[in-house]
């Protein structure tokens, strides 16, 4: 389970988005939604401390994952975004074949058995329904696939490391409309086996997907949450001005 | 329409234009430099002052300046672009990016007066094959640090964010996600940094010297071809043939280590992708 309180992201002392709570829960997908550069992405790599990679990030609040405090600094970043994983916009595939970018991730994590390489890399594959489009070449480049094939090898990626909980940013928007409803249709299903939290433009895949939804709208010149709890709720009333805005404009 | 593809046009006169001078200048070497060349001309140490003999002693002097120079610069360069690379906005490197970029463009004939002062005389190397190495190390530094580092950055940062939300190393990112689609560029720093080497007079007359015999080691004085080319075309009368011939030599010996480097690049590359 991952819980953020009161957590903010700032950018050279610069606040972006302040005020987020919520909790992630296993087996249920929560979408967070909000106008363009309003901080959701940046709140999205926090939780797995991916902000740490951006000059001049800062964090603030407190985020748990199963019940440590990952901002404190006592569990070094790589064991954390083994156990929560993430999926970016564009597919973005290793310069490597489709086995080792499967594999490289597990090596590095100490995984030396050529047979359970294989093993997980089949098991990874077939999770995202790759594994009969692939089966037969394992060793070509990884940068042949399709966009669609790319983004689901990226998710086998991260499943093959046993994620608890996975964050999407914006998985489908780079996608051609066919590829993207493989993708939510996967992260449907994998929602009943993972904590998921997915950003989205897209408010109808929000409906869709999420069991909880977060809305963060701009106040002040910064993201601020201002809705927040299960999706059919938060759709049907808001409980606030920005939000039901934000959701009836849409 | 017809403003597009006369701008087309042009760009295609413009990109012939370059392909036929670089034809222009080999054919030239070729009608000009066949004459003397066979096994011994390539063998043979040079005889009265260039105009008979060969270029055997000058072409083993070469590699080896060639040699010290890259061997020197190539670690050095690549440790420094990588830094530069990942720290992309902090003062000190923007000062060393400035700084190299100040060198990149200094003369070489000053780098010859520095490597003549440093190595030469400073630390009593005097005039030597690894004077003249060293010096052409510093002076082919920048250009191959900055079209190194400009390799790596141009590798897509979602692939950093992609290999550090897998929880993999900074080394393993570096080796495995970042150098394969950079490898190309850098072999084209690598190219422009050697050939620059190859090509290298000024800076050489002052740390490697004159002497045309074969070098026995290091710290024995040596020159390189195309210090040899300049002292033939400039100083010694009736050598013009031999003037061509040793250019037509260091021409061909720039294609074969354009085309070698290439090949190890897309070997490099395929091989780390598997």
């Amino acid at each position: 389970m991952i819980s953020a309180e009161n957590v903010s992201v700032a950018f050279d002392g610069k606040i972006v988005v302040e005020a987020v709570s919520l909790e992630l829960h296993c087996c249920r997908i929560t979408a967070i939604v909000g106008p363009s550069g309003c901080g959701k992405s940046s709140f999205l790599s926090a939780l797995n401390r991916l902000t740490d990679l951006m000059p001049g990030s800062s964090i603030g609040g407190r985020i748990h994952v199963d019940g440590v405090d990952i901002l404190s600094g006592k569990e070094p970043p790589v064991g954390l975004r083994q156990r929560v994983g993430m999926i970016f916009q564009r597919p973005n595939p290793f310069p490597l074949s489709i086995e080792r970018n499967i594999q490289l991730a597990l090596r590095e994590h100490g995984e030396r058995n050529r047979a359970k390489l294989a093993e997980a890399t089949e098991k990874s594959l077939r999770r995202v329904g790759l594994w009969d489009e692939v089966k037969d070449r394992l060793g070509e480049s990884a940068m042949r696939l399709s966009g669609g094939q790319q983004q689901r090898l990226c998710i086998a990626r991260a499943l093959a490391l046993e994620p608890q909980a996975l964050l999407f940013d914006e998985p489908t928007s780079a996608l051609d409309p066919l590829s993207a409803r493989v993708i939510e249709d996967l992260i449907q299903e994998l929602g009943h086996q993972l904590a998921i939290a997915i950003v989205t433009h897209d408010l109808s895949q929000a409906k869709r997907l999420a069991d909880d939804l977060t809305v963060i709208c701009y106040r002040d010149g910064r993201g601020v949450m201002v809705a927040c709890g299960p999706a059919t709720d938060v759709f049907r009333d808001p409980g606030d001005s920005d939000a039901a805005l934000y959701l009836g404009e849409r | 329409m017809r403003r597009e593809s006369g701008l087309k046009a042009l760009l295609w006169a413009i990109s012939m234009g370059v392909c036929a001078l670089l034809v222009w200048i080999v054919a030239d070497l070729v009608s000009r430099g066949t004459g003397p060349i066979s096994l011994e001309f390539l063998m043979a140490a040079p005889r009265d002052a260039g105009r008979a003999g060969g270029i055997g002693s000058l072409l083993v002097s070469t590699f080896w300046i060639v040699a010290v120079a890259t061997g020197v610069a190539l670690p050095i360069g690549f440790f420094s672009a990588v830094l530069l690379a990942e720290d992309t906005h902090s003062r000190m490197s923007r000062a060393v990016r400035s700084c190299l970029d100040m060198l990149n463009a200094v003369p070489s004939i000053v780098f010859g007066l520095f490597g003549n002062a440093l190595f030469c005389v400073a630390l009593g190397m005097g005039y030597s094959i690894l004077s003249g190495g060293l010096t052409l190390s510093c002076m082919i530094l920048p250009i191959l640090i900055r079209t190194m580092e400009q390799s790596l950055r141009a590798v897509p940062k979602e692939q950093r964010f992609a290999a550090s939300a897998l929880g993999l190393s900074d080394v393993t990112t570096l080796f495995r996600v970042l150098l394969p689609p950079a490898s190309p560029g850098m072999a084209v720093g690598l190219i422009l940094g050697v050939g620059r080497a190859l090509s290298e007079t000024a800076a050489l007359i002052f740390t490697a010297g004159y002497v045309t015999r074969f070098p026995d080691n290091l710290l024995d004085s040596g020159r390189s071809l195309s210090v040899h080319i300049f002292d033939l075309a400039m100083n010694v009368p009736g050598a013009d043939e031999r003037a061509y011939a040793s250019a037509l030599v260091l021409v061909v010996i720039l294609f074969v280590i354009n085309s070698c480097v290439r090949l190890a690049a897309r070997h490099f590359q395929a091989r780390l992708a598997t």
